[in-house]
C-alpha cells in the first residue's frame, strides 16, 4: 500500500471511531473540522461545505435521518464493516489504485464489478431476460475468486451480483465473503431464498447487502413474478430489518408501473419496510422478445425525474435513477468505466443491458478483457453525449452502439437468442428521437437554462 | 457441514504444521488432503490464520480459567502442552508477528494473573485501579518471559523454574500490596 493509502486508512479509522462513540454528538462536530482543513481559498468548496452543513446541523433533514439510521438500524459490526469496505477501500483506496492503472494501461479501469454467479434461477417471472439464459451456466468459485482477486490488484472492491438468482448459490456467495473481507457485496435479489439461516451469515461475514426487487406492491409483484412473491419478500425484509442487516431494494420502471412504483406513497413504504437505498432502472427493449411498449414515454421519463429529485430533499433513502442521473457520474459509467458486466457463462459484457462482447474471462485475463476493442471502443467513445440526460449508447444514442459493434466485431452474448445490434437499436431510434427534446429543454433548466429557447414558466419567474 | 467440517479443517492443519511452517502451506494443498472443496475450506475461514484463530480459541476455552490457588499448576500444564508440540507451536509463530501472538498470549495469561492478584488483594485494602494496574504488569511479564522461551527452543529449564515465578509472584503481590494499603490509608 502506498503511503498516502495508509495515511488515509488511519485517518478514516480514527474519524469513523470518533462519529461511532457517539453520533448525535459528534456528526455536526465533523464539520468543524473539515472547515478548518479546507481553509477559505478559491478551491475549498464553500457551497458544497455549506450544503452539508445545512444537512448534518438540522436533525430533520431527510440525509441526517438516513445517515443517523445506519447507527440506529444497522448492527455495529456491519456498519463498521461497510464503512472500512465500502467507503474507505471501494473508494478512497480503491481510487487511488484504479487511477494508478488508468494511466498505466490507458484503458477503462472500472469501480464495481457485476457478476452472475448462475443463470439459474427459482422464479419464472414474465418478461425477464436472466430467465430466458435458461439454468445451465455458472461460474465456479474459483472462477468469481479469480475475478475477485484480479480485480483487487485494479483497485476494484466492490462486486455486485445479479443473474440469475444468484441466492441459489448461497454457500459460495458466503464463502466469497468470507475469502474477501476487504470488499463489500451487494447482490441484486427476489428475495424468496433469504432465511434465518441466510441472514446469521450474514451477521457472520458483515459484508453482504441485498438489492430486492420489487414491482410495488402486492397485485404487481406477484402479477409478474407469481402469486405468494410478495409476501416471501415481505418476510425476507422483516428478518433482515430484525437483525439490522443494511438493504436497499431494485425497481424496474415501464409505462404500465411507473405511475404506481413512482408514487410518494410506495416510497413512504420502502422507507417503513427498511430499506436503505433504492435503485431504479428504466425499462430496456433488450432481447428478441423484449416488449418495446414497455418503455416509457417522454412525460412519464420526465415525471420520474422530478419526482426522484423531490424525494431527494425529502425522503431518508438514498435514491438513484439508473437513466436519468448520469449528470453526477459524467454519463455511461459502462464499458468498464465504472463497472462491466460478467455473465454466467464468463462472457464479458460492456453494461448488463448490453450483451455485444468480444472477450470471455475464461480466455483472458480480466485487464486484457478492458483492453479489448469492444471496451476501448466505450473508452474512446464515452461520454457518448453531451447531455447526461441521453448517456447511453443504445437507448438515447443507438447509432453509436450500431456503430461500435460494427467496427469491433462484438457479438451477441446472448445464449438463448442472439439478436443483432441492428434488431435491438432499431426499437431505440423512435423513442430516442422522441425524448431527445425533453431531454435538452431539462438539461438546460439544470444548467441555468443556458441554450434553452423553449418557452417556460419557471425562467420567467426567475428573471 | 457446519461444525464437524471446521474442526477437521483445524485437524488437519494441525497435521501439516507439525510438517512444515503456516506460511509454507497453501489453502489448496489443505483442503486436497482434507478431501473438501476451496468453496467448504472459505465458507467456514477466510484464510489459514483464521483457522489459527480458531485453533487457539478452542484451546483456550479447553484451558478455562482454574482455581486462582491452582494458578502455579495450570501455568505449567499450559508450557508443558506448548512444549509437547514444539513443532507445531514453531510453525506458527514464525509466520506471525510477534505484536499478534503477543496479543494472544495476553487473552490466555492476564485471566490467570488477575485472579491470583485478587487473591492476594483479599488481605488488603487496595483499590480495583491498582489491582487492574498490577494484574497488567504482571501479565506484560509472563508474556514476555513465555515469548522469549518460545524463540529460544522452548527449553525444559524454563518449566522447572516455575516455582521460582511463583515465588516470585507471590513475595511481588504480597510486598506491594503491604504498600499500596499503607498508601491509601494516609
Amino acid at each position: 500500500m502506498t503511503m498516502m493509502n495508509s495515511v488515509k486508512r488511519a485517518g478514516f479509522r480514527a474519524l469513523y471511531g470518533y462519529l461511532d462513540k457517539d453520533p448525535d454528538a459528534n456528526i455536526p462536530k465533523l464539520m468543524d473540522w473539515v472547515d478548518r482543513f479546507a481553509g477559505d481559498g478559491p478551491n475549498s468548496f464553500p457551497a458544497q461545505r455549506a450544503a452539508f452543513r445545512k444537512v448534518i446541523e438540522n436533525p430533520d433533514n431527510n440525509w441526517y435521518r438516513l445517515i443517523r439510521s445506519m447507527w440506529t438500524d444497522i448492527d455495529g459490526e456491519v456498519r463498521k464493516t461497510f464503512f472500512e469496505n465500502f467507503m474507505l477501500n471501494g473508494n478512497l483506496i480503491g481510487w487511488t489504485i484504479q487511477e494508478e492503472a488508468r494511466e498505466r494501461y490507458g484503458c477503462n479501469i472500472p469501480w464495481a464489478i457485476l457478476l452472475d454467479p448462475t443463470s439459474a434461477c427459482n422464479l419464472h417471472c414474465t418478461g425477464c431476460w436472466a430467465a430466458e439464459y435458461g439454468n445451465r451456466l455458472n461460474l465456479t468459485f474459483d472462477e468469481i475468486d479469480s475475478i475477485i482477486t484480479q480485480g483487487k490488484k485494479l483497485g476494484v472492491y466492490i462486486y455486485i451480483y445479479t443473474g440469475g438468482e444468484p441466492m441459489v448459490r448461497k454457500d459460495d456467495l458466503i464463502a466469497l465473503c468470507n475469502k474477501h473481507s476487504d470488499c463489500e457485496f451487494l447482490c441484486f435479489t427476489n428475495a424468496t431464498l433469504i432465511d434465518e439461516d441466510f441472514a446469521d451469515q450474514m451477521l457472520r461475514v458483515k459484508n453482504f447487502v441485498p438489492a430486492i426487487s420489487v414491482e410495488g406492491f402486492e397485485e404487481a409483484t406477484d402479477g409478474r413474478r407469481g402469486a405468494g412473491v410478495f409476501q416471501k419478500v415481505r418476510k425476507a425484509m422483516e428478518i433482515l430489518k430484525a437483525k439490522k442487516l443494511p438493504f436497499g431494494t431494485s425497481c424496474c420502471y415501464t409505462s404500465a408501473n411507473l405511475d404506481s412504483i413512482s408514487s410518494e406513497e410506495f416510497v413512504d413504504q420502502l422507507v417503513e419496510w427498511g430499506a436503505k437505498f433504492t435503485w431504479y432502472f428504466h425499462y430496456m427493449p433488450v432481447g428478441n422478445d423484449a416488449v418495446p411498449g414497455l418503455m416509457p414515454n417522454p412525460e412519464q421519463r420526465e415525471q420520474m425525474y422530478h419526482r426522484i429529485r423531490a424525494y431527494r430533499k425529502s425522503k431518508p433513502l438514498f435514491l438513484i435513477d439508473f437513466q436519468n442521473d448520469g449528470e453526477y457520474v459524467g454519463g455511461c459509467i459502462a464499458g468498464g468505466r465504472r463497472y462491466l458486466h460478467i455473465n454466467a457463462n464468463g462472457d464479458v459484457d460492456p453494461c448488463v443491458f448490453v450483451h455485444y462482447s468480444d472477450s470471455n474471462i475464461r480466455e483472458k485475463s480480466l485487464l486484457d478483457c478492458l483492453r479489448s476493442p469492444m471496451f476501448m471502443a466505450y473508452h474512446d467513445g464515452q461520454p457518448f453525449n453531451e447531455n447526461h440526460l441521453k448517456p447511453c449508447p443504445m437507448l438515447e444514442n443507438p447509432e453509436k452502439l450500431r456503430e461500435m459493434v460494427a467496427r469491433t466485431g462484438a457479438a451477441s452474448t446472448d445464449l438463448q437468442s442472439p439478436e443483432t445490434a441492428e434488431h435491438l437499436c432499431a426499437k431505440c431510434d423512435g423513442y430516442a428521437a422522441a425524448w431527445d427534446g425533453t431531454a435538452e429543454r431539462l438539461w438546460a433548466c439544470g444548467r441555468g437554462c443556458a441554450g434553452c429557447a423553449q418557452p417556460c414558466p419557471e425562467r420567467k419567474a426567475a428573471s | 457441514m457446519a461444525k464437524s467440517t471446521k474442526n477437521q479443517i483445524m485437524t488437519t492443519l494441525a497435521e501439516l504444521l507439525r510438517e512444515k511452517r503456516l506460511d509454507d502451506i497453501t489453502v489448496t494443498e489443505l483442503v486436497e488432503k482434507c478431501g473438501i472443496s476451496r468453496q467448504a475450506f472459505y465458507y467456514h475461514f477466510s484464510d489459514l490464520y483464521g483457522v489459527v484463530d480458531y485453533g487457539v480459541q478452542q484451546l483456550l476455552d479447553e484451558l478455562g480459567v482454574d482455581q486462582p490457588e491452582e494458578w502455579r499448576a495450570s501455568l505449567e500444564r499450559t508450557l508443558t502442552l506448548l512444549r509437547e508440540n514444539r513443532t507445531l507451536v514453531l510453525n506458527v509463530y514464525r509466520a506471525y508477528e510477534r505484536s499478534y501472538v503477543e496479543h494472544d498470549l495476553r487473552r490466555w495469561a492476564m485471566p490467570l494473573v488477575e485472579a491470583r492478584t485478587r487473591l492476594a488483594a483479599q488481605k488488603y485494602r487496595v483499590t480495583e485501579d491498582q489491582v487492574i494496574f498490577m494484574s497488567e504488569l504482571l501479565t506484560q511479564g509472563l508474556v514476555s518471559t513465555v515469548l522469549s522461551w518460545v524463540e529460544r527452543g522452548m527449553p525444559s529449564s524454563v518449566i522447572e523454574r516455575m516455582d521460582d515465578f511463583d515465588i516470585l509472584v507471590e513475595g511481588c503481590l504480597d510486598y506491594t500490596m503491604e504498600r499500596l494499603a499503607q498508601k491509601n490509608k494516609k
